[in-house]
C-alpha cells in the first residue's frame, strides 16, 4: 500500500484534524475521475490504442488511511492487486498530477488542458465544501487549492449546461405527483421547481401541500442536491435527503426570508440586510440564546439591522442589533409599570449573551419558567 | 371620531413574523414627520382600507390591525383626522415625545394592543 495523495482539508469543520463523513463523497467522486483521466492519459500517451486495456484500473482502490494533524491533511494511499503491471501505474501519478495542475490553472483564469468531459468530474469533487472552506494540493512550485468558487469555474470550463450544488432552501409544496413521484416547490423568492417525492418524507410533503394557499400555510426545509444553470440560479433538485416542517419562529428559516430584502424594502425607504452578516448573527442567536428561554421574533430595521422583540407576559422586550459589529442596545417595557431599562450589548461577546439571557429569565413567568426546563 | 374609533394600520410583510407585527409598524418612520399613518375605521372598512393602500396607492402590505382611538392616547399619542391625502386618512401624533425611549415604549405599546385583537383584515 503506498501513499498516494494527502490533501489538506482547510476550514472550521475540519479543525482538529476530523472530517465530516459527508465529505467522503467527494473523495469516491474524485477516485472515479482519476481512473477516467488515467484512461484518457493513457490514450494520449499511447495514440495507435482505441481502448485502454482490459482491467486497466480495475485491481486499484484508494482508500482514507488516516488523518494527520493540520487542519486536516488526509491520508489517501493506493491498494493494488498483485497483478496491477507497474506500468500502468504511472498514468494513475499521472492523472493525480492532471487533476492538480487543473485546479491550479483554474486559480490563474486559466482552461485546464484536460478535456471537459474530464472537468465535469468537479461538479461532484469539491460539492461539499462550504463558503470559506477549500481542499489544498501540494505542487511543484506551492499549492492547487480547490473552493466552491474554484470549483465553479472548472464546472464552467467544463461546458456543461447545468452545474449542481448541495443546498438547503425554505420552501411551500404547491403540487405533489405520487404517479410520477415528483413534488412541486415554491421556495422563499417566488421561484418554483420540482424534486423526487420518497417515502421517508413523503408524509411531510403531503402535509404541507395541504396548507397551500392558506394562511397558516407550512414551509418546509428541503436539503439535497440540486441543479443549476451557469447562471447560478437553482433549477430542480436531483437528489432530496432531508425534509423538515419548520417552525414559524425558526432563526434560519428568518434569516432566509430577510436575507431576500433589497434597498427600499418598505415603500422605497429601508436598508438590505447583509446576507453574510445576517447569517452570522443568526447564528448568535441560535448558539449562545438560551435554548429554554422562548425564542425572539426577529425583524429587520429600516437602517439594515436586525431587531429582536419578545412579547413575554409581564414586559414588551427588544434587542436593536448593528449587524456591522454585532452592537446591540436592549430595552424592556414593564407593562404594568411603564418603565422601562435599557442597556446596551455586545452581542460579538459572551458576557452580553450571559446579560441578555439572564435579563430574560427574570421576564418569563413562572409557569413558563417550568416549562424551561 | 371617538374614543371608541378604530384606527386601521397597514402592516409591511416584512414587519410580520408568525402572525405578529413588530413594534416598528406602530411608530412614524423618518419620512413620517412624527405622524403615524392610519385609516379611520368608522369611514371606512379594513377591507376597503387594505384595498386602498395596496391597489389605490400601490403600497404592499400583509394585512390590516387595529389601535382603539383610547388605546392611543393611554399610550401617550393623540390620533387626529388628516383629510388631505384622502378622506379617510388619519394620523397619530408622535411629535410631543422627545426621546428615541418615549417613542420605542408607545410604540411597543401600541403593538400589544394591536397584536392582542389580532388582523382585522385578511
Amino acid at each position: 500500500m503506498d501513499d498516494f495523495i494527502s490533501p489538506k482539508l482547510e476550514g472550521q469543520r475540519f479543525a482538529e484534524h476530523s472530517v465530516p463523513l459527508d465529505m467522503l463523497k467527494d473523495f469516491a467522486a474524485l477516485q472515479e475521475m482519476l481512473v477516467e483521466v488515467a484512461k484518457w492519459r493513457f490514450l494520449a500517451d499511447n495514440p495507435d490504442r482505441q481502448r485502454t486495456p482490459r482491467n486497466f484500473t480495475a485491481d486499484f482502490d484508494l482508500r482514507l488511511t488516516g488523518i494527520e494533524d493540520g487542519s486536516a491533511i488526509l491520508k489517501i494511499s493506493l491498494m493494488m492487486a498483485s497483478l496491477f503491471p507497474s506500468s500502468h501505474q504511472q498514468y494513475l501519478q499521472k492523472a493525480k498530477t492532471d487533476i492538480v495542475e487543473a485546479i491550479a490553472a483554474a486559480e490563474a483564469g486559466q482552461q485546464p488542458t484536460l478535456p471537459p468531459y474530464l472537468l465535469s468530474y468537479f461538479d461532484r469533487f469539491g460539492r461539499g465544501l462550504k463558503p470559506g472552506e477549500s481542499i489544498a494540493f501540494e505542487r511543484n512550485g506551492g499549492t492547487a487549492r480547490l473552493n466552491s468558487d474554484i470549483r465553479q469555474r472548472l464546472v464552467r470550463y467544463s461546458q456543461v449546461t447545468e452545474f449542481t450544488d448541495e443546498v438547503l432552501v425554505y420552501a411551500r409544496v404547491y403540487e405533489a405527483d405520487k404517479r410520477n413521484s415528483t413534488f412541486q416547490l415554491e421556495i422563499l423568492n417566488g421561484q418554483r421547481l420540482s424534486g423526487p417525492l420518497r417515502e421517508p418524507y413523503e408524509s411531510v410533503v403531503m402535509d404541507a401541500l395541504k396548507t397551500y394557499g392558506k394562511k397558516d400555510v407550512q414551509v418546509i426545509s428541503v436539503q439535497g442536491v440540486a441543479k443549476f444553470d451557469m447562471g447560478g440560479r437553482l433549477s430542480s433538485f436531483e437528489t432530496v435527503e432531508h425534509v423538515t416542517l419548520t417552525d414559524p419562529l425558526d432563526i434560519d428559516r428568518r434569516v432566509a426570508e430577510l436575507s431576500l430584502l433589497k434597498d427600499g424594502w418598505l415603500d422605497g425607504q429601508g436598508s438590505a440586510l447583509d446576507p453574510e452578516r445576517l447569517r452570522l448573527a443568526g447564528t448568535q442567536f441560535r448558539t449562545r440564546l438560551d435554548p429554554t428561554l422562548p425564542p425572539p421574533f426577529l425583524y429587520p430595521t429600516l437602517e439594515g439591522g436586525l431587531r429582536a422583540e419578545w412579547s413575554l407576559d409581564a414586559a414588551e422586550v427588544s434587542v436593536d442589533i448593528s449587524l456591522v459589529n454585532l452592537a446591540g442596545r436592549y430595552s424592556a417595557l414593564d407593562i404594568s409599570s411603564g418603565e422601562s431599562t435599557e442597556e446596551v450589548l455586545d452581542l460579538s461577546k459572551d458576557e452580553s449573551w450571559t446579560t441578555l439571557n439572564e435579563a430574560l429569565r427574570r421576564l418569563v413567568p413562572e409557569d413558563a419558567e417550568g416549562s424551561r426546563g | 371620531m371617538n374614543d371608541g374609533t378604530m384606527l386601521l394600520r397597514q402592516i409591511h410583510p416584512a414587519f410580520v413574523q408568525a402572525d405578529q407585527a413588530t413594534s416598528q409598524a406602530f411608530r412614524p418612520t423618518p419620512k413620517d414627520d412624527g405622524k403615524l399613518s392610519v385609516y379611520d375605521g368608522d369611514k371606512i372598512t379594513a377591507e376597503k382600507a387594505w384595498s386602498h393602500y395596496t391597489s389605490t396607492l400601490g403600497y404592499e402590505s400583509a394585512g390590516v390591525m387595529g389601535l382603539l382611538v383610547e388605546e392611543c392616547t393611554k399610550a401617550n399619542v393623540s390620533p387626529a383626522s388628516d383629510p388631505a391625502p384622502f378622506l379617510e386618512h388619519c394620523v397619530v401624533d408622535f411629535t410631543k415625545l422627545t426621546t428615541n425611549k418615549e417613542i420605542d415604549n408607545t410604540a411597543k405599546m401600541l403593538k400589544r394592543a394591536a397584536n392582542a385583537r389580532g388582523w382585522l383584515h385578511p
